[in-house]
């Protein structure tokens, strides 16, 4: 029935030029995950290399050339890993106090009075500047306040982070998610770009695993741009996602990473090739140490990979329990026969 | 098969090719002036293909020239099989012929030494357009030494805060009197003007001139210069131009008879005279596209006359894009403008695309603040289908005065719209049999008669379609949207991406819309093209090595493999006719010869 009605006429020109008007003219959302885990900028910032300043204000005019390709296009920006907040939005943020939208406008206007070193707001796109300075004005109270957060949070013996990148990558997919079920944006193509500076080891395994198939399995492409030590887990998540992952170890040229690598557009992605790394470390961790495993054991029951096997004898996630016999004949050690070789040994000797 | 030169447009596709055909026109002096405006750069950035855009991306920091190879190698080789040309190829051929004709993309030979074998061989290098690139670094960075634009950002911030604090005051002077404030107070003590407000104004200015052209009784006529564009582009005519055309040439363009019209023979025609202007075949197009390619065609016959008056096309050119890149909702002093923007400041108001309000004290002509419209600021969005300005503004005229219309079409042909706008009834009755009247609503169905009717008057298939699919019922689009998820899950649930890759989204029933472009090809079953055939090859190998090359680039309208032979589009065989040279130098010298 519904083939009878299905079209005839094909016009296979007007189908080519559509693909590609579509890729002209569809809108889409960029996610930046800022990494500004205090202690790993420090690191970066002691020996040089960096600096959080040029970072941001590389990122800031990559989110204005975003925002430049179509008047659609949207951004967001995250934070991860922050003591002081944890993962959080940035941009846009949303003032619940509508009613006092004078107020709110007068602040506005006062902080962009106070305005920052980093950003002069001269000859500068409208739409970019209120993006920027909102921007950078939270990441300048950021600054300010974490500090204090730390040193309080190191006094109390507590040095655990609440907002992980993985955090800010499943906020920032239900906001991805939030605005494609909106009558206003459906349709609305999205990536996620995560600049990240901390180490595979404040990363917990199993949330980032399960974001990364999220966003597999909403189509989004995550990249990531890598400053300080590699990541395996971002690595695999780039992979997964049709995504880029690049370590950047020249991070003085930043703005051009950003801007060409790091800039292909979702829809420009069956097109262009993808400056990619191939060989890609596909190590899990174990679920127990949070290490890095090459050989381990995995849970039967809910694929929990461990490297120890717990005394309990049970799984740590779904608490079955193993087979003992089983175990046992796992743990056996490699037996030496030393009779054989014995014999052999002797044989050789007796040949001499 | 066969490629058609002016391929089958949607209205806004239309739109795209002319403004951009009005840039690649422009000479290269003008282009680079043009550049030097930063809102300029990022409006002509937006109007170009995402490829080229990522181009300029990766080009934009790069100091130094990068080889025209590097350009190639970022896409993603396709093989290229039987009549499936490589379509990436085609998509970045045509990337980088608008990068050039806009004069973005300048090319470098340099002499380079071939590092192992030490010869020397010619490489092409790209670069951007160096004024480009500073402009539009400076658009992403914010960063500029140039004073006039801070000096305007300044004015407006204290203007803006002038408001504010107007408002304050108004606000405790209009609680203290308790009056209801009339229209010009408000506009003397600067009253903020909302989007609201700034959207039905715009929206009455516009319909204002819609109705004028089909002929309903208005109160207020357009202004004359509103009236002079409308002639000069042949959107409407005079009683007595249309007498003189038709002796003159039954056939001809009108846009060629009004031209000589307005150069001069006769006196320019008075306000009177022009109020009793009648509608052409191109006003009836007109009437069919969305509100932002209308705006558009008036602003490009408004370029074209704005040459002949010997205003700056720079000038002009720059306030049309800058007014994309403003606020809607804010204000903004007149004092930034140049004298010809002054001029054509006046005549922006009359379309509605800007608000700009008379103030009592009218010597004080420099803090005066001009509005920029909703139209004015959805100029250089381009997006059809997503929401944007211009939907919103198509709502905008659903809701208010309902004078859009919802459409519903039957697979039976029938159609039933939901409509007191005579406008739209006006509008529908160019392509449908109507048939009844309702107090809110008309029926009719669409005969091939009635298509016929409408496309002897010029207007095409995907004009009819496009205005269909844009004003059809939400219940339409509800279900071909349920429809297309339905079939998008299913195929890829068992896998079949390519039969995925092929699901087309339909509001209108696909057997009206064949129906429609069947009855258009019984019109045009001759098509011309220009270009070149090229025959009497001397081998299998040259033939077969130029068709392929000519598929890949897409230049090839039509091959017959038995005779040898195929033929050219114009603007395709210079770069055939390269590489034919190429390959030959390289093979022994034989000869092609290209004839038309």
């Amino acid at each position: 029935m519904d083939a009878i009605a299905d079209r005839a006429f094909v016009d296979v020109q007007s189908g080519k030029g559509n693909l590609h008007r579509v890729v002209d003219e569809t809108p889409s959302l960029l996610i930046v995950i800022l990494d500004v885990s205090p202690l790993e900028w420090k690191k970066l910032m002691d020996s040089g290399t960096l600096d959080f300043k040029n970072v941001v204000s590389a990122l800031l005019v990559m989110l204005n050339s975003h925002m430049a390709l179509n008047s659609g296009n949207k951004v967001a920006l995250y934070i991860a890993n922050s003591y002081l907040h944890g993962a959080e939005l940035v941009y846009p943020w949303f003032d619940d106090r509508d009613d006092s939208s004078d107020g709110s406008e007068q602040n506005s206007k006062r902080r962009r009075m106070n305005a920052d070193n980093i950003l002069k707001a001269s000859g500068i796109y409208r739409q970019f500047r209120i993006v920027d300075e909102s921007i950078v004005d939270k990441l300048d109270s950021l600054i300010k306040e974490e500090p204090s957060k730390l040193k309080s949070m190191v006094n109390k013996g507590n040095t655990h982070i609440k907002g992980t990148l993985s955090g800010a990558l499943s906020q920032a997919l239900s906001y991805i998610n939030r605005l494609q079920k909106s009558d206003e944006h459906s349709g609305l193509k999205a990536r996620v770009l995560c600049i990240s500076v901390s180490g595979d080891s404040a990363l917990p395994y199993v949330s980032i695993m399960n974001s990364i198939f999220a966003a597999q399995k909403m189509k989004i492409s995550v990249d990531v741009c890598k400053l300080g030590p590699d990541s395996t887990f971002l690595q695999q998540a780039s992979d997964a996602t049709n995504g880029v992952y690049i370590h950047i170890n020249n991070p003085d040229g930043l703005i051009q990473y950003l801007s060409t690598a790091l800039f292909i557009d979702p829809l420009l992605r069956p097109i262009v090739v993808l400056p990619t790394n191939t060989s890609i470390d596909f190590r899990a961790s174990c679920f127990i140490t949070n290490k890095l495993v090459d050989v381990g054991y995995v849970c039967s029951v809910c694929l929990c990979i461990l490297s120890v096997i717990p005394d309990d004898e049970r799984c740590p996630t779904c608490h079955s329990k193993f087979d003992h016999n089983l175990i046992t004949r796992l743990k056996r050690k490699p037996k030496v026969l030393p009779l054989k070789m014995g014999n052999k040994r002797k044989k050789r000797v007796v040949d001499k | 098969m066969s490629a058609p030169i002016q391929s089958s447009s949607t209205s806004s596709d239309l739109f795209k090719s002319t403004i951009n055909e009005y840039l690649d026109n422009l000479p290269e002096a003008v282009h680079s002036q043009l550049y030097r405006s930063p809102e300029t750069c990022l409006a002509i950035f937006r109007l170009l293909p995402s490829l080229a855009k990522f181009y300029i991306m990766t080009l934009l920091f790069q100091e130094t020239a990068i080889p025209y190879a590097d350009l190639n190698r970022w896409i993603k080789p396709q093989k290229a099989t039987g009549h499936h040309r490589n379509a990436n190829k085609i998509y970045q051929n045509e990337s980088i012929k608008r990068l050039k004709a806009l004069n973005l993309l300048k090319e470098i030979r340099k002499k380079v030494k071939h590092p192992t074998t030490g010869k020397l061989t010619t490489i092409v290098f790209v670069q951007l357009n160096p004024i480009f690139r500073q402009s539009f670094r400076d658009a992403l960075t914010g960063f500029r030494d140039g004073i006039p634009r801070d000096q305007s950002e300044k004015i407006a911030e204290t203007i803006e805060e002038a408001e504010a604090e107007s408002e304050k005051t108004l606000e405790t002077s209009s609680v203290s009197s308790s009056s209801g404030p009339s229209l010009e107070n408000l506009f003397a003590t600067k009253f903020k003007i909302t989007v609201g407000f700034l959207d039905s104004y715009c929206l009455a200015k516009w319909e204002n001139i819609l109705h004028f052209m089909v002929g309903s009784k208005i109160k207020h006529y357009p202004s004359i210069g509103v009236l002079t564009l409308l002639r000069y582009s042949g959107l409407m005519e005079l009683p007595s131009d249309r007498r003189h055309r038709q002796s003159v040439d039954a056939d001809e363009d009108n846009f060629v008879v009004d031209d000589h019209y307005i150069d001069g023979e006769r006196g320019p025609p008075s306000g009177e005279e022009l109020k009793s202007l009648l509608i052409t075949k191109n006003g009836f197009q007109f009437l069919l596209q969305d509100i932002n390619s209308q705006i558009w065609t008036l602003l490009l016959q408004y370029l074209k006359m704005s040459e002949k008056l010997m205003m700056n096309p720079v000038d002009v050119l720059n306030f049309i894009f800058m007014l994309g890149s403003l606020e809607l909702g804010e204000g903004y002093p007149i004092k930034v403008l140049s004298d010809t923007q002054l001029i054509m400041l006046e005549d922006l108001v009359d379309y509605g695309l800007i608000f700009y309000p008379k103030s009592e004290n009218s010597e004080d002509t420099k803090g005066r603040i001009f509005y920029p419209t909703r139209l004015a600021t959805s100029l250089t969005s381009e997006s059809t289908k997503f929401k944007t300005a211009s939907t919103v503004l198509n709502e905008q005229i659903s809701n208010t005065d309902s004078n859009q219309g919802k459409i519903i079409i039957e697979t039976n042909f029938k159609i039933y719209c939901y409509t007191t706008s005579p406008l739209q009834i006006a509008i529908l009755n160019l392509f449908v049999h109507l048939k009844i009247r309702f107090a809110n609503m008309v029926t009719g169905i669409v005969t091939r008669e009635s298509v016929r009717g409408a496309l002897i008057n010029g207007i095409t298939a995907d004009q009819i379609i496009t205005y269909l699919e844009s004003h059809a019922h939400p219940g339409m689009v509800k279900k071909a949207e349920e429809k297309y998820a339905k079939k998008m899950e299913f195929e890829t649930s068992i896998g079949n991406s390519y039969t995925a890759d092929q699901i087309k989204y339909e509001v209108l029933p696909p057997t009206v819309v064949d129906q429609i472009k069947l009855w258009q090809l019984e019109l045009d079953r001759i098509q011309t093209f220009k270009g070149y055939l090229y025959k009497d090859f001397a081998n299998d190998f040259e033939f077969e090595k130029l068709l392929s090359y000519g598929e890949e680039i897409g230049v090839i309208v039509w091959r017959d493999k038995i005779h040898r032979k195929f033929f050219v589009t114009s603007d395709g065989n210079a770069q055939l006719i390269e590489y034919a040279n190429r390959i030959l130098r390289k093979s022994a010298s034989r000869s092609v010869t290209p004839s038309t």
